[in-house]
């Protein structure tokens, strides 16, 4: 499967970021950035009704981010259903451990239990992802 | 489908290229667009407001 870079408009220029369209429990919730600095996947909190999943609060953790800052997030307390699907192509399917965080705007797709899963190329002049499961 | 600037900070649904509706509020957005026919084929987008995109780690 190959996907275009979502155009973003900033104040500064037209930037093109590398998504995936997913589904997530089945919920269509758009497009996620593929974060290959991520170690987990973090959803936006507002996510959570949708995805008629609970938090494990017990198990919440504390990541470091880029400039030097910490922020929590909190494990769903079960696995989710990830899907990418392509007009043309069988959908590619795992289950994964996502975390949400209150201070969230955009899905951030990580590496645990869901970039590891992928085989992902990233070609910049063709502002192109392509995406495939082994 | 374009994160446009005038929409940064919503949620956006959209249909293909076609933003059909957007909303400071995702659930308000999910019932505006449950009344439609079509809407298996809506996508829910939030747009993002900053240039803050970083990675980060589990250490701490």
């Amino acid at each position: 499967m190959e996907f275009n870079f979502i155009p973003w408009e900033t104040d500064v220029a037209m930037e093109y970021l590398p998504m995936l369209p997913l589904q997530l429990n089945g919920f269509p919730v758009g497009n996620a950035l593929v974060d290959t600095g991520a170690t987990v996947t973090i959803l936006p909190m507002e996510l959570l009704g949708l995805l008629c999943v609970d938090l494990d609060k017990k198990k919440s953790i504390t990541m470091s981010h880029a400039g030097g800052g910490t922020f929590s997030v909190i494990p769903a307390s079960t696995k989710i259903t990830y899907c990418i699907e392509h007009s043309g192509f069988r959908p590619i399917q795992w289950n994964g451990t996502v975390f949400f965080s209150a201070r969230q705007d955009t899905i951030l797709l990580g590496h645990y239990e869901c970039l590891d899963q992928l085989v992902l190329t990233l070609d910049g002049p063709k502002k192109k992802i392509r995406v495939e499961q082994k | 489908m374009i994160f446009s600037r005038k929409n940064a900070g919503k949620w956006v649904a959209s249909k293909g290229e076609k933003v059909v509706a957007t909303s400071k509020k995702l659930d308000v957005l999910v019932k505006k667009i449950d009344a439609r026919k079509d809407k298996k084929s809506i996508r829910f987008d939030k747009v993002p407001q900053h240039l803050n995109f970083v990675g980060f780690s589990y250490g701490i």
